[in-house]
């Protein structure tokens, strides 16, 4: 997305947003870069003059009487033929949401423009609500929130005002929280509730400082200024004290970890990440069980040198061997700790054996932390198969391609995981998944642990020590989730306007009651989707969604993060598809695709996803194509809305739901995924970034320019990216070079008929076929010896750097095809694996099973009422 | 006849050492015919004779009897006492060829041992199982504990193998060749099977590769291949294992679960420990031994709460069961076991299911030839009434104390590795006893630290040695073999016999000592005695064969054994108590001289008239008469009793008395007068020294007390007395010193709150004095009760007492 991570990210707080720009962003889709800060890059909300007259009319033509107040221009509707659109214009895909338009009186704070929600915090699907559940239904639009409290993985990189005492002022009525939509009442002594009219007193700490005994003007709380904010909560929110930072290490230590190398990458990441765990109050306490048919607890002698080694073989009703020092404080015990995992892979190194008695471990876990709760963080390399949770291999190849896939793959195979994580949830234990394994691991299955306990699957299949590539990825990952600042103890509860219900929730967590969502710890990388329904007209001209997420924060506070959100409603279809945001519907669309697969099967779930256009494409055309002109292109759509086909289609195509045989692991693991990605990951999995290198612009690869106020250039800032192309080989060159980022993987594609002096300039080499393929590094060469090589990792790194995703891109090397190749070439096996894979990335063209987007267009047209 | 001489000798002591020919006259002797044998006796002197040469080991070829002094021999045969066999006598030489008498037939070679040649294929095992259940305000024994317990490592023979198990709510067996203090856990409240102990410990897929290793030759398997890979984990000879062992010790800490102290008992799971200490030692020397010697040293600081052969709920509203509700049970278990009520206070099925499983544990080690020794520290008890039976039938012994930290802990665990003059431990391991009797005696059962071992039918005249009718048989019975996993130099064992007619001059009892001698050496001590038959009708002879000592020891250890649950004719105190008196007129009536009718005629003669006093004691002593005592208390002194010779059980059951007195304290008399348990031996100008064998205690008389407390031991002018002072404290030394367990130490002064110890047993008498020395004498004419046990209290004095018998003898139709 273009907003970058901040609430300074302006919104659109009042009617006077330029829709004129927005409008032309459509009509000439913008160069800027995705991943650019707003201040460098293009920023459609930029801070506006006040709204001239000027545009008036125009609005008046095309806008409607919105929920029965007085005029408010919404977003206007402009309509686009997809088959007029080939190639696709991506760069929409970087284009922030229509604009929520409000009128100028909305916010309490007059003309705030930080009162309404960062598309990146939360956002709906419809910018404009439809006022009744007919229109809503008519539109064959979803209503739903996409909610994403978190932006960075560290609290400081975000700056979340945060209230300057533990007031928090609440309606009586309907708990909602005081926010910038509220209205002062009676000369400002109180306030009306947005949610539902009640009038509140005003906390008189408003106005009046009893510490300091000064006065304080109510204006400058930052809960009424800002659409994002923080509450430092009082006693009454806490059932007990803040706990400290948790994580249980269970390891896997049986023959398949230990060979593969991972029990001593893990235990060599854990020692490296120490000073990266949040613990900023020197509470933070941890715990480590080794696992292979035994459990290995290890037993700190509190502040003392010297670890004890204590194996229980009997996992039936697994048992604390100590009543001590299992679980133990980091900073006090840091010595100790550092020789124990200095030392862990000595004690496993000869071992033979092959057990992996993960549920019994995982129940152990729990018993050492359940009265604290955090997480418990599982490496695997090896199928669970002793012990409560053991599974077995399935037969993947009976079903595979078959209906029943789903089914037989793709669901729990024992009851033992959802009802572990559920225990879990309820003892404030997160678990998390890091999957190694060579071999089948059911990532079906277990992916119900963090499912529920709002944790994360971690799927690094085939992982072996013995590539460098493999242990960078897998260190990096794990000491970015380890050190993200989670907060803890959290539950998330949204609420709507009268009128609104929410109906179903998405992500990782557990949905405790109707409407509140539990969160042992609140990981900073995922994202949630709440679908709602219409129950009653909406009546007024805006209505509101709050989400509130009550935490614990890493160090100690108890606190409420405070989303709210504004949006207009409309009895107009025009208005509702002129403000609909088709990448949070995508990501609506992708939880109900995958609950459709899971519940059916993977061909309904495509075919799902494909009606959704069809049925889009339906209602447009019969009610949206100015005057209905027979004979016109069934292909219409309103701008803002012209990526959707193109997702939902690709959506078919994604890992999780192609048609393709697909390894059920890698297949479970892909699903896992999109249910929990926020959005621009989301996209990205969806549609892949695929960028040229070898003719990109200067300054691509280097640092931005930026012109100081003395009028000098100076080389700051970020590395400029080139645009990304279209994901079709239709716009390659048979001797190009091309990036393709998927979100979780980088290929350089090296084209077969590449000119020597590239392949010589990147790799530090004039043969082709002497370069390394598959995973790997760039050489790595100064600016100096070689300029394209420079800008090339630069590209690569910038591109790897991410605030708030712990993913770490391995890069794979490709070589494509050419007449010239040997033949030795075009035999090996690794190497077509790797193209197709890279191919399968370029998801508008044709695949095997799957029609090119052209074709997919031309289909429609058939499936779209004449 | 001087029985302690062949006590001296050859460990030996009978309640007949002469015997009347028919069964009928043996029967009307009333008082049964036992012997009392310490088999490790160390009295001897010079010291039992040791025949290096396995060649000197001559057996009987029809029932494996030794050659021993008293068999015929003419003409180069030797007749069996037991068999009759006729057996050659092997030609000896000396090295000039000259023919030799063998030694086995000397007189003085009674007792004599034999080297079999024969090593144990072990060194012998100390395997600690150690609480580390401590409360918070109790860190002081668990850190006293370990000191003793690194102390103990250093008093080891530097072969033996040692194996470390710590427990608390869970069970810990220490790796002790691994550097990095590994252990593995076992959950305390679950009852593991020994597959489920050898999968645990990965025993089962090495079991192969070794078990060839082993086959190949089991006698010179070396300790590494009987061990295997993973048995020499956790048992390792301490002089490779006792630096990490050291440091496990060192390292120990409470494994004590949170819980609440005001209604919870701490989570230990004792019966747990043992348990799989006892399956691990199966599991590791399972496949290759059948027996080794060794001990298992458990330690435990409270009552066993969770697990197999949980004592108590953890839930401190559920009382600890009493003697009472014990008593209780029995008797609802011997109609209708399943109806019982669960009505009672406490969970009284826990005592019997505790009463089961220990059953079991104690199977298991004597199959193992090892014993079980308990060290308790702790105030409260620890369900020892349960536990017992595995120390009892193993021969270990048991300590109690109040904690860890206590001298009678430290010391007594200190002596339990106590040396003989060859530097040896002063034990025996894996032992057998095998008991050979002519066909005129026949082995009815043994009491005491045994288990009865299947009698070995290859040998025919084995199964005629012993009972086989049920009412006569005793304890541990239907056999001529016991296992003795372990003994000491006190370890002693009653065995009873059954008289039939005779037909020879003699009857003969042969013990076979088969035992581990600490030095590895296999060994073989054989004791034989001759009891000499007299005439039905001759008294006289008979009479001074009667050691009326070693009668009331047996008469004491059948006792016990009837009030308990392991004899199939279990009876109340109550009954046992009318039994004793009714033997004891049968005794009077049988061997008193008296006129008809006339008490004050009432005579028995010195060879018996210690007897009834013996049994006026038993009857009021902790071992009958539980009041006051809590079933553990009960189940201690019973099993020191069970265990110990004869002097030292009359100690128990009569406590001695030695008084010093002031007026006649001077240069020439510096000696105590022994004086009687009674009232009236005390005095404001004496000290008296009280030995009860669990207690020591000196009581100072008011006015020396008060002397004392004005200082007058410290003035130069009265030196003597301060040896005076001195002299009671140096003679208590000299008891404490062979003393195990080390008895409490009680200094008191006369109307000091500690003096009730010397109070309690002493017989309440008023008018003894005109009686100083002779109970039996004329007493009092009484009138005759027609009911005349009804009287008899507990309170009943001495004098009293004895009235009453005499009257009861006299008036006998
Ligand atoms: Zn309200
Ligand atoms: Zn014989």
């Amino acid at each position: 997305g273009a907003a970058a991570p901040g609430i300074q990210s302006p919104n659109s707080g009042a009617a006077q947003v330029n829709q004129f720009q927005y409008q032309q962003q459509y009509q000439q889709p913008q160069q800027s870069p995705a991943g650019q800060t707003p201040q460098l890059g293009y920023d459609p909300y930029g801070a506006q003059p006040q709204a001239s007259t000027g545009y008036g009319s125009a609005y008046g033509s095309v806008g409607g009487q919105a929920g029965g107040s007085a005029a408010i221009p919404l977003n206007q509707l402009y309509t686009t033929d997809l088959s007029r659109e080939l190639p696709p214009p991506i760069s929409d895909l970087s284009l922030p949401p229509p604009p929520l338009v409000l009128p100028a009186n909305s916010t309490v704070i007059p003309n705030s423009e930080t009162a309404n929600a960062n598309p990146d915090y939360f956002r709906t699907t419809l910018n404009v609500v439809p006022t009744n559940s007919g229109l809503l239904k008519k539109s064959k639009l979803p209503l739903a929130l996409i909610v994403k409290p978190y932006n960075a993985l560290k609290i400081d990189v975000e700056n979340i005002p945060v209230t300057c005492d533990t007031t928090i002022s609440r309606c009586r009525r309907c708990r909602g929280y005081i926010n910038p939509f509220i209205t002062f009442a009676e000369n400002g002594r109180r306030w009306r509730c947005n949610f539902c009219n009640l009038l509140n007193d005003i906390p008189a700490a408003f106005e009046y400082d009893e510490i300091s005994g000064t006065s304080k003007n109510k204006y400058d709380r930052v809960e009424l200024n800002h659409s994002v904010v923080e509450f430092i909560a009082p006693k009454e929110y806490m059932a007990r004290a803040p706990q400290p930072v948790v994580y249980t290490f269970i390891i896997d230590v049986s023959v398949h970890a230990v060979q593969s190398g991972l029990t001593g990458t893990i235990t060599r990441t854990i020692l490296e990440s120490l000073d990266r765990i949040p613990n900023q109050n020197k509470t933070a306490k941890v715990a480590f069980i080794g696992v292979d048919s035994n459990l290995h607890y290890f037993r700190f002698n509190e502040g003392l040198d010297g670890t004890e080694l204590m194996i229980v073989s009997d996992i039936e009703e697994p048992f604390l061997p100590s009543p001590s020092g299992l679980l133990v404080n980091l900073d006090e015990n840091r010595q100790a700790i550092e020789k124990l995992l200095l030392d862990f892979p000595t004690y496993f190194e000869d071992t033979a054996n092959q057990g992996f008695a993960l549920g019994p471990a995982l129940k152990a876990g729990h018993k050492m932390i359940s009265n604290i709760g955090g997480k418990l963080v599982c490496f695997g390399a090896t199928l669970p198969n002793i012990g409560e949770g053991k599974l077995s291999v399935r037969d993947e190849v009976g079903v595979s391609g078959k209906a029943k896939e789903a089914k037989a793959l793709l669901t729990a195979a024992d009851s033992f995981y959802k009802s572990f994580a559920v225990t879990c949830n309820s003892c404030q234990i997160t678990v998390d998944l890091f999957l190694t394994s060579s071999a089948y691991q059911d990532v079906a299955t277990l992916s119900n642990l963090p499912r529920f306990t709002a944790g994360q699957t971690h799927f690094y299949p085939a992982w072996t020590s013995a590539k460098f590539e493999d242990v960078t990825k897998l260190s990096k990952e794990v000491g970015d989730h380890l050190s993200q600042d989670i907060a803890l103890e959290a539950v998330l509860r949204v609420r709507g306007s009268t009128g609104v219900r929410m109906t179903s929730f998405y992500g990782n967590f557990f949905n405790r009651s109707s409407d509140l969502c539990s969160f042992p710890t609140f990981p900073r990388d995922q994202s949630y989707c709440i679908e709602m329904s219409i129950e009653e007209n909406l009546t007024k001209p805006v209505i509101y969604f709050q989400a509130a997420v009550l935490h614990s924060t890493c160090f100690g506070e108890r606190r409420i993060r405070v989303m709210n959100l504004a949006v207009p409603t409309s009895p107009r279809l025009n208005d509702v598809y002129a403000s609909a945001d088709q990448l949070a519907i995508t990501n609506y669309y992708t939880h109900k695709a995958i609950e459709k697969a899971l519940s059916s099967s993977l061909p309904e779930a495509r075919e799902y996803l494909i009606s959704r256009v069809v049925d889009v494409l339906n209602v447009y055309k019969k009610e949206l194509v100015a005057g209905n002109v027979s004979g016109a292109s069934p292909l219409q759509i309103s701008t803002n809305l012209r990526m959707l086909p193109l997702l939902l289609f690709t959506l078919t195509k994604h890992l999780g739901f192609r048609a393709d045989r697909v390894p059920s692991d890698h297949r479970a693991a892909a699903l896992n995924n999109l249910g929990s990605l926020p959005i621009p990951e989301l996209i990205k999995s969806i549609y892949p970034s695929v960028y040229s290198l070898h003719n990109m612009p200067d300054e691509a690869g280097l640092p931005e320019v930026i012109t100081t106020e003395d009028g000098q250039e100076q080389a700051v800032g970020d590395i400029v990216l080139p645009d990304p192309i279209n994901d079709s080989k239709a716009s390659w060159e048979n001797y190009g070079l091309y990036l393709i980022d998927n979100g979780a993987e980088l290929f350089l594609w090296v084209s077969g008929n590449v000119v020597p002096g590239l392949v010589q300039d990147l790799f530090g080499t004039d043969n082709l076929y002497a370069i390394p393929t598959g995973k790997t590094e760039l050489p790595e060469f100064s600016f100096e010896e070689s300029e394209f090589n420079f800008r090339v990792r630069a590209i690569l790194n910038k591109i790897r750097d991410n605030k708030d995703s712990i993913v770490w891109k391995n890069l794979y090397v490709v070589v494509g095809g050419s007449s010239n190749e040997p033949i030795e070439i075009s035999q090996q096996r690794d190497l077509m694996a790797l193209r197709m894979w890279a191919s399968s990335c370029l998801v508008e063209d044709k695949s095997a099973t799957e029609p090119s987007y052209r074709d997919f267009l031309t289909s429609l047209k058939t499936k779209v009422s004449q | 006849m001087d029985f302690e001489a062949r006590e001296d000798q050859d460990g030996v002591r009978l309640s007949w050492n002469r015997l009347p020919k028919s069964k009928l006259q043996h029967d009307r002797n009333i008082i049964p015919l036992g012997a009392l044998y310490t088999p490790l006796n160390n009295k001897a002197d010079p010291m039992v004779p040791l025949l290096e040469d396995p060649s000197y080991l001559v057996s009987c070829r029809g029932c494996r009897t030794i050659l021993n002094p008293y068999v015929f021999i003419n003409n180069e045969i030797w007749t069996c006492p037991c068999c009759s066999s006729s057996n050659q006598l092997p030609p000896l030489f000396d090295v000039n060829g000259v023919p030799q008498l063998h030694p086995s037939v000397t007189p003085e070679y009674s007792t004599v041992e034999y080297k079999t040649g024969k090593q144990a294929p072990l060194p012998p095992i100390f395997f600690y199982v150690v609480d580390t259940c401590f409360e918070e305000g109790d860190q002081d024994a668990l850190a006293q504990l370990k000191e003793s317990l690194v102390v103990s490592l250093s008093l080891l023979p530097e072969d033996a193998l040692v194996g470390f198990i710590s427990y608390g709510k869970h069970v810990r067996i220490h790796d002790l060749a691994n550097g990095d203090n590994v252990s593995y856990g076992f959950n305390g409240s679950k009852q593991y099977t020994l597959e489920q102990i050898q999968a645990s410990l990965g025993m089962l897929s090495t079991g192969l590769s070794s078990a060839g290793a082993a086959s190949a030759g089991a006698t010179h398997a070396s300790v590494d291949t009987i061990l295997g890979v993973v048995g020499k984990k956790f048992l390792t000879p301490v002089n490779i294992g006792e630096y990490q062992l050291t440091r496990i010790i060192e390292s120990l800490t409470p494994n004590l679960f949170p819980r609440d102290e005001f209604t919870q008992r701490p989570e230990r799971c004792t019966g747990s420990a043992i348990n799989i200490a006892s399956l691990l030692l199966r599991a590791i020397l399972g496949n290759h031994i059948i027996t080794t010697g060794g001990h298992l040293l458990v330690f435990s600081s409270g009552v066993c709460t969770v697990g197999p052969g949980k004592i108590v709920d953890q839930a401190l509203k559920e009382p600890m069961r009493s003697h009472n509700e014990i008593e209780k049970s029995y008797h609802s278990m011997l109609p209708t076991t399943s109806t019982a009520s669960s009505n009672t206070k406490s969970n009284i099925s826990l005592f019997q299911n505790a009463k089961k499983f220990y059953k079991e544990v104690t199977k298991n080690l004597v199959k193992l030839g090892l014993s079980c020794n308990y060290f308790i520290g702790s105030y409260d008890q620890i369900g020892l009434f349960e536990m017992d039976e595995v120390c009892y039938k193993t021969g270990g012994v048991v300590v109690m104390s109040d904690s860890f930290t206590t001298t009678i802990f430290k010391q007594s665990f200190l002596r339990f590795f106590k040396k003989d003059q060859d530097e040896y431990l002063d034990m025996g391991f894996n032992a057998t006893l095998e008991i050979k009797t002519s066909p005129d005696l026949k082995i009815e059962g043994l009491l005491g630290n045994a288990t009865a071992l299947p009698f070995n039918k290859t040998i025919t005249h084995n199964s005629r040695m012993f009972s086989i009718h049920n009412d006569s048989k005793i304890g541990e019975s239907g056999t001529n073999s016991f296992k003795l996993c372990n003994v000491n130099p006190q370890s002693t064992y009653a065995i009873f016999l059954e008289k039939l007619d005779s037909s020879g001059g003699a009857s003969t009892i042969q013990f076979l000592f088969h035992y581990q001698h600490p030095s590895g050496e296999m060994r073989l001590r054989v004791t034989t005695v001759a009891l000499p038959i007299v005439a039905d009708s001759d008294t006289l002879n008979l009479e001074p064969g009667f050691d009326q000592e070693a009668a009331l020891v047996l008469i004491a250890r059948k006792s016990i054994y009837k009030l308990s649950p392991e004899c199939s004719n279990q009876i109340t105190t109550e009954v046992l108590l009318k039994q004793l008196d009714q033997l004891l007129v049968d005794f009077c009536a049988r061997f008193a001289v008296y006129t008809m009718a006339q008490p004050e005629s009432f005579r028995l003669s010195s060879i018996y008239n210690l007897l009834p006093q013996f049994i006026y004691h038993l009857r009021r002593s902790p071992f009958i008469n539980v009041f006051g005592n809590s079933p553990d208390e009960t189940s201690y002194i019973r099993h020191l009793f069970m265990h110990e010779d004869t002097s030292n059980s009359l100690i128990m059951v009569q406590p001695t008395l030695l008084s010093y007195d002031i007026n006649d304290w001077n240069d020439e008399n510096t000696e105590p007068i022994p004086v009687m348990l009674d009232s009236l031996s005390l005095g404001p100008s004496k000290i008296l020294l009280l030995d009860t064998f669990f207690q020591i205690l000196i009581y100072h008389g008011s006015q020396i007390a008060a002397w004392r407390n004005a200082g007058y031991h410290e003035q130069a002018d009265f030196a003597y007395f301060k040896d005076f002072l001195e002299a009671p404290k140096q003679e208590a030394m000299i008891l404490l010193m062979d003393r195990f367990p080390l008895p409490r130490f009680i200094d008191c002064d006369e109307n000091g709150s500690q003096a009730r110890f010397l109070m309690a047993k002493l017989n309440p008498s008023t008018n003894y004095a005109s009686n100083v020395n002779q109970f039996v004498g004329g007493g009092v004419g009484g009138t005759s009760s027609s009911s005349p046990y009804d009287v008899l209290t507990d309170d009943l004095n001495l004098q009293t007492y004895m009235e009453h018998l005499q009257r009861l003898v006299v008036n006998k139709k």
